[in-house]
């Protein structure tokens, strides 16, 4: 017979992602009449028989179907429901619906920010955002990064965007460094908790940034953070540990081979052989692996709190982080802290107040990378050069001093990570304070004030007794720098419905903001006791630098802007900012950036409401004048410079000299950019693309333009040169399987840039770049070419035996031999000078991609979930100079190369690829053989996440606790020769993009984390 | 209310550096403009500090290496393409060394000029103005000489430049510009008169009576003119009675005694003060010239060698000549008594052993004018004059032969003198920066290539190498407004 299920009590609790418990939740049986709601806690009873499905509804909020099986308790995690078109999205000034959008504008999730653990969040912003780059210039911890938004469009001034932290447009990296430290600079948005951030909007087109005017030219990111809302008290806490690790490791010759090459150098130079590479039996027992000397497997750890909660009127956030970083590289590391909170309360029926609080500080030891020169070179550039055949220490525990090969010579780089001591602190505060008033319905009047505090502090000292302290016999160096901004910003919004069809949202406003900063710094030399280091700078013998800057702008602002729709269909924005700023000519103070946008919501038109799969196809048309002033303040004006010299023996005269060209006309850079966009959605947005066309012309280029030395100046700040980018941007999002066991959720961006420098007025010979080893000509900004162009010799192959020397064209007053590279005489006049440089590359990949992947599978409800996410990410088509190659390959027995000497030039071995050995090897110049395709994929991180399923979460009242593994970095797929090939010498530099020397590798990272709410 | 702040509120004050605008004022805006000019002449601006390529001034390295590397003198030892093609006279115009040389020029030129102008107008004691000025005509006019002697046709700027159109000129011909330098110099020579600012690096009245010599005798020479002659000789004569020859058997040595700085024969010396400058404004003369030797046996530091004397310079003096170990070295004797043998004889004329055992940045100043110079002058001038030595020549060049520890020149007639002046010189000034204006001058291109060429196999001078090249950058940048010397 049939067995009837009985009736019985089923109670449980129903909770929204975050934790919090949902009242008022519909429960039904299914196929019946029979239901119930939620009390107040989220809790519910309901009579029903085992094999009953249980239907939750909630407005808002995705329904839920549970069968009901053995287990009597039933407790259930609404998710919101995600209607694409009716988020909320944060744009300068104001939030507009996703659907009213007609600008070109792309959101980052808080969750896949602080996916893969980074210091700072625009590092969670890399491959994220179709038409974006972000590379990361280095790996020493908290290294800054270079964020370009649709291409460079500016080649003095700065391209990096503009971050507006809720509200207060924040001051820029340029401005926090002393000088005083040999290391990549440090990002200073690593004070803001990536945890702590709610959402990220990138604002791209002109229709976006007009609003932020002459500031805008760049791309805008806005940073939001998170706030309370009404409700139960949130609890979160997440923390990782992980272990990081070099990447990467070059093959270097062992000591053997490298007194071999010894040898083999003086001999083709007819100079007497080094006596070090005399005994090569006892060489071949001697192999100091001086990579794994300086890298080391450094631990990560972070940890964050927050309490988020409030009532009817207030609401507060609040938070605590820490994070400590060892690096991959012995002596090097960095730590943080930082404290937010956020409040708002309501005071009467109109008016609200509120306030942001963020205050940090970081504290990094360093040790010297990117750099060259006597005593300033690169400790990786050390370890690699090396002679193997030295150990770290001697017998009696001291350590060997320097390398015993080379000059100018290298030091031991274990000794340098050691006791060369650097050290950077910095502190800031970031907080600001609005009042928002309703005057009528519709209409609101805010008031902002905002501060933006920092002080850094470098210090660095080198013993006498290490290579680095050397010749100065050992010194020390202080430097800081505060800077301050303020902000005061006022603002009405309107935001009416007019009918059923006419929607107005407006918004007018008048901004003050002032900058002051200073800088202070001392260095001194000669110490004879070391014990005091930096903390004792007056214990040295000699004052080598005093110096103390003052700098500071001001900008008045007046922005409006107003978006219109009518019937949902029809969208139109229009936007307006008059800048004014110091920083320009006195006759060109202000300047006017207006924008307009159209869209058409052709998904809403009636003609296509037949067509069930089409969710939102929307076209958007946009145009718009923005600027750039991210010049320094006072380049209008003609400067001084102070000078000293001397009058016999004892008198010392200080003198003024003019150094730069007064310019009342410099103004800003302006960009008219045209945005032609396109969205879509099908399957109620299960899958929606975003594709953008731009053209961004820029004129007035900022340029430190090179004049005629005979002027007695060698630069003058002008407005000349225009310059172009056009690129082709776009984002797929999917969810390509979508059951109740399995999801897999997709996405991808793409972005594609062209660059062109269209006219550079007056500067024929163009803009060099920085140069390394002597070399200056390895890249330079030309008319007619993109920015990034980089040049060299194309190389010939090597001169072999049957060659005539004669006839192979060689550089002036330097013969060629056997064994040495050639290269092509371009102009065929039968000598090598700069007229026979090539263009070999480009620093720019043609374009940049990311791949996110997270499969989500539900094991049930005693279960839990498992997510796994697969974040692939990648640049193609830019070229490295890599420099290193100088020093790896230079087969002149004054330092360790790698094995590609192996391969080396001899009469037996007449390699057409790499030359001789040569102790007296001619300057080095750059040629397509130092020129590398940079271009990588890499799998840039892979997390494999459990939830604990609810039936265990309750005994620990916690309402959701994630375990998760994941790795970092873990394999990069290149053909990139060096250590790794997202590097950049000389940071975010427009003259010198590109190139790699003496660079901190990039770690791969292994982490296990823990993120629990209650 | 904002609004009518904000006028104000966007004005930009540089607290921390004074502009054009708001100086040249007062009597010490005066002073310190003058005074600038001295650092543009020992290290100049050089934004990128250090490792600036621009960093060292006009008289840092270029200006006295280059012509005597472009000679039969010196060598280079360095890897650069810039020095080794100096060297072996294979100079082209992308030459980064004769580009900088002619920045640094060109920058002091500006400091002169701003001084020339600005300071007439400011409310001031007449003698110090007069003399301000005076400063700045001297320099302006010795850096117009020597842009002429190594270039040629230069562009000529009289007034400081106030705006980037100012770049829009064109060579002028070396005949408009030679006036301009006689008469700032006829000026300095009236005007160097506030006692307070006279010597120890600044010049004296008379210095730029020796530099008129220099220049007189130069056009002279080159335009075959005898009333240019006549006053070389008149000019060098006014100079030698007070500036006297350091004498005796150590005399020669005595001019690069460190203690001897501002003495005796020097004229007009560049300060460099590596003590007072606390090691960042000293000479480079030790770091260049001083091969590298071993520091821990009592060697100096930081001898980078990077140029050597030629074997010929080195064989060029007579073994009894006091100037030669007083010039060049072939090897050092270290505190353990070991001695080291250099492959090439180096230059340590610059180098005062008991005053700076230690080497490296010096406080040697550098010698631009002293009075050996002034008898070769007239020695020269003489012999050109009246197409013969007189008297009077021959007891010039002997004044310094008998100096030197040598007999009487046995040289009689016009060219056997003008051969005689032109080996005196080298040996007397060599690695002082004159070797090649004087082959240019006192020889004919196949005199000089055969010269050259005894001492350097590989050199090859050509027509072109009596002038440098106008640097590529400047030809670029004015859009080929600024011709190019021929053969370059």
């Amino acid at each position: 017979p049939r067995v009837q299920a009985q009736q019985q009590s089923y109670q449980g609790n129903v909770k929204d992602t975050d934790g919090a418990p949902l009242s008022g939740v519909s429960i039904a049986i299914k196929e019946t009449s029979t239901g119930t709601v939620t009390d107040g806690n989220g809790s519910f009873t309901i009579q029903a028989k085992r094999g009953d499905y249980l239907v939750f509804s909630y407005v808002g909020y995705e329904g839920q179907e549970i069968l009901l099986g053995e287990s009597r308790t039933v407790d259930v995690v609404l998710s919101p429901q995600v209607n694409l078109l009716e988020e909320m999205v944060v744009v300068g000034y104001g939030q507009v619906r996703k659907g009213d959008l007609t600008s070109a504008i792309s959101s980052v999730k808080a969750a896949d920010l602080v996916k893969t653990s980074v210091t700072s969040l625009d590092q969670g912003l890399q491959g994220r955002a179709a038409g974006m780059v972000v590379t990361n210039t280095s790996g020493q911890p908290g290294a800054a990064t270079s964020i370009r938004i649709r291409g460079t469009s500016s080649i003095m001034g700065t391209n990096e965007p503009l971050y507006v932290i809720d509200g207060i447009p924040v001051i820029g990296e340029g401005s926090t460094s002393t000088g005083m430290f040999h290391s990549p600079a440090l990002n200073s948005l690593t004070s803001i908790n990536p945890g702590d951030v709610e959402s990220i909007e990138i604002l791209k087109d002109a229709s976006a940034t007009a609003i932020y005017g002459a500031r805008g030219a760049n791309g805008v990111i806005l940073i939001t953070t998170k706030r309370g809302s009404s409700g139960r008290v949130k609890t979160s806490f997440n923390a990782y540990y992980g272990l990081q690790q070099v990447a990467n490791t070059m093959n270097m010759l062992n000591a053997e081979q490298l007194a071999m090459l010894g040898n083999e150098a003086a001999d083709n130079a007819n100079i007497d052989r080094k006596l070090i590479f005399a005994d090569l039996n006892n060489l071949r027992k001697r192999s100091t692996d001086w990579q794994s000397e300086i890298f080391r497997i450094a631990p990560i750890q972070n940890y964050e709190l927050s309490f988020s909660g409030g009532n009817d009127a207030a609401a507060y956030f609040l938070s605590a982080n820490y994070m400590g970083q060892d690096g991959i590289i012995i002596g090097s590391d960095f730590n943080k802290a930082n404290v937010r909170l956020n409040l708002d309360q309501r005071i009467g029926s109109r008016l609200k107040v509120g306030t942001s609080l963020n205050v940090s500080h970081s504290s990094s030891n360093g040790v010297v990378t990117n750099s060259e020169g006597a005593f300033a070179s690169s400790i990786t550039s050390w370890a690699l050069e090396m002679n193997p055949a030295l150990p770290v220490r001697q017998a009696d525990g001291s350590y060997v001093y320097e390398n015993n090969t080379s000059n100018p010579a290298v030091g031991n780089p274990v000794q340098d990570a050691n006791e060369f001591k650097q050290l950077n602190k910095t502190a800031r505060a970031l907080g600001n304070f609005y009042a928002d008033l309703t005057l009528a319905e519709g209409l609101n009047f805010k008031s902002s004030v905002g501060i933006d505090y920092y002080q850094v502090k470098e210090q660095s000292f080198s013993s006498k007794d290490i290579k680095r302290g050397e010749s100065n016999g050992g010194s020390a160096s202080v430097g800081t720098v505060d800077g301050y901004t303020w902000l005061w910003e006022n603002t009405l919004n309107y935001n009416r419905r007019f009918g059923t069809q006419h929607q107005l949202n407006a918004v007018a406003g008048m901004t003050v903001q002032a900058f002051e900063g200073q800088n202070l710094a001392v260095a001194n030399s000669e110490f004879n006791d070391g014990r005091l280091g930096y903390y004792a700078i007056q214990a040295g013998a000699r004052r080598q630098i005093t110096n103390s800057g003052y700098s500071g702008w001001q900008m008045l602002s007046y922005l409006a802007r107003a978006n219109y729709s009518y019937a949902n269909r029809y969208l139109v924005t229009l936007t307006g900012r008059v800048d004014g700023s110091s920083k320009f000519g006195a006759n060109n103070r202000y300047g006017f950036f207006p924008s307009a946008a159209v869209a058409w919501r052709a998904s809403e038109e009636q003609f296509l409401q037949d067509w069930e799969s089409l969710s939102d196809l929307k076209i958007r048309v946009g145009y718009g004048v923005v600027g750039n002033e991210g010049i320094p303040p006072y380049s209008s004006q003609g400067l001084l410079l102070n000078m000293e010299a001397y009058i016999g023996d004892s008198e010392i005269i200080k003198g003024q000299a003019p150094y730069t060209l007064n310019n009342k006309e410099l103004k800003w850079e302006t960009t008219a950019q045209f945005d032609v966009g396109l969205d879509v959605g099908l399957f109620n947005n299960r899958y929606s693309l975003t594709a953008d066309f731009y053209i961004k012309k820029t004129s007035d280029l900022l340029l430190n333009v090179p004049v005629a030395f005979h002027t007695g100046y060698d630069l003058a700040m002008q407005n000349v040169g225009d310059m172009e980018n056009r690129g082709f941007e776009v984002a797929l999002n999917a969810v390509p399987v979508d059951g109740n066991r399995f999801k897999w959720d997709a996405n991808l961006t793409f972005g594609f840039n062209r660059n062109k420098v269209t006219n550079l007025v007056g500067t024929e010979e163009g803009l060099i770049g920085a140069s390394i080893m002597g070399i200056s000509n390895w890249t330079r900004v030309k008319e007619g070419t993109p920015i990034g162009t980089m040049y060299g010799y194309k190389t010939d192959g090597i001169a072999q035996l049957n060659e005539n020397l004669g006839e192979i064209p060689y550089f002036p007053g330097r013969s060629i031999l056997y064994g040495d590279r050639k290269y092509v005489d371009k102009n065929g006049d039968g000598g090598l000078n700069e007229a026979d440089l090539f263009v070999l590359g480009n620093a720019n990949p043609d374009f940049t991609y990311g791949w996110n992947n997270t499969f989500s599978f539900n094991l049930g409800e005693r279960a839990g979930n498992i997510h796994l996410s697969l974040f692939l990410q990648g640049v193609y088509g830019n070229e490295i100079a890599n420099f290193n190659k100088f020093a790896l390959e230079s087969f002149d027995g004054t330092r360790n190369n790698t094995t590609t000497a192996l391969e080396r030039w001899t009469p037996d071995n007449p390699s057409n690829r790499y030359p001789r050995a040569n102790a007296t090897p001619m300057a080095a110049v750059m040629s397509d053989h130092q020129l590398e395709d940079g271009s990588y994929l890499r799998v840039k991180d892979v997390t494999l996440a459990y939830d604990l399923p609810n039936t265990w979460l309750r005994n620990i009242r916690s309402s959701a606790l994630q375990i998760a593994v994941g790795a970092k970095n873990i394999y990069t797929f290149t053909n990139y020769s060096g250590f790794d090939p997202e590097v950049s010498r000389f940071g975010a530099d427009n003259l010198s993009m590109g190139a790699d020397y003496g660079t901190y590798p990039m770690p791969k990272l292994y982490t296990i984390s823990l993120k629990a709410n209650f | 209310c904002l609004c009518t702040a904000c006028g104000d509120f966007l004005d930009e004050v540089p607290k921390s550096t004074v502009t054009s605008e708001n100086y040249y004022k007062t009597r010490e805006d005066a002073i310190a403009a003058t005074d600038a000019i001295y650092d543009y002449l020992i290290s100049g601006y050089a934004p990128g500090g250090l490792w600036d390529e621009n960093f060292g001034g006009l008289f840092f390295n270029d200006f006295w290496e280059l012509p005597e590397l472009m000679s039969d003198n010196m060598t280079s030892k360095q890897s650069s393409v810039d020095f080794v093609s100096t060297s072996n006279f294979q100079i082209d115009a992308f030459n980064s060394r004769i580009r900088i040389l002619w920045r640094d020029f060109y920058q002091t030129i500006n400091a002169c000029n701003t001084v020339i102008q600005k300071v007439p107008d400011i409310p001031m004691d007449e003698v110090l103005k007069n003399q301000l000025v005076a400063e700045a005509r001297f320099f302006r006019a010795l850096c117009y000489f020597e842009l002429t002697r190594f270039f040629g046709d230069v562009p000529l700027h009289t007034a400081p430049v106030e705006n980037v159109s100012a770049a829009n000129i064109e060579r002028t011909p070396t005949d408009q510009i030679y006036p301009v330098v006689l008469e700032d110099l006829a000026f300095a020579e009236a005007n160097l008169t506030y006692a307070d600012r006279l010597g120890f690096g600044r010049p004296y009245a008379r210095s730029a009576s020796a530099l008129l010599a220099r220049v007189y005798l130069t056009l002279g020479v080159k335009q075959s003119n005898t009333t240019y002659l006549t006053q070389a000789v008149e000019k060098a004569d006014l100079v030698i009675p007070e500036f006297p020859l350091f004498s005796g058997p150590t005399g020669y040595a005595d001019i690069f005694k460190l203690s001897n700085r501002f003495k005796g024969e020097h004229i007009w010396e560049v300060n460099f003060n590596a003590t007072l400058s606390q090691g960042w404004k000293g000479n480079q003369f030790l770091v260049r010239l001083l091969p590298q030797m071993d520091t821990g046996k009592g060697g100096p530091a930081n001898g980078q060698g990077y140029d050597a004397a030629t074997a010929a310079l080195y064989s060029a003096f007579d073994p009894m000549d006091a100037r030669r170990d007083v010039t060049l070295f072939k090897s050092f004797t270290y505190s353990d008594n070991t001695t080291e043998n250099f492959s090439d004889p180096y230059f340590c004329k610059y180098w005062d052993r008991v005053a700076e055992p230690n080497g490296n940045e010096s406080d040697a100043t550098y010698p631009y004018l002293r009075t050996a110079e002034m008898y070769l002058i007239k020695a020269e001038a003489l012999n050109e004059l009246n197409n013969g030595p007189n008297g009077e020549a021959k007891a010039a060049l002997n004044a310094i032969r008998h100096r030197a520890g040598l007999g009487d020149t046995p040289a009689g007639n016009y060219a056997d003198f003008k051969k005689a002046v032109l080996a005196e010189r080298r040996l007397e000034f060599a690695g002082e920066g004159h070797r090649w204006h004087d082959l240019v001058r006192m020889c004919t291109l196949e005199e000089l290539s055969t010269l050259v060429k005894a001492a350097k196999p590989n050199a090859q001078p050509k027509a072109a190498n009596l002038l440098f090249p106008i640097p590529q950058r400047e030809r670029d940048i004015t859009n080929g407004k600024l011709t190019q010397n021929e053969g370059y």
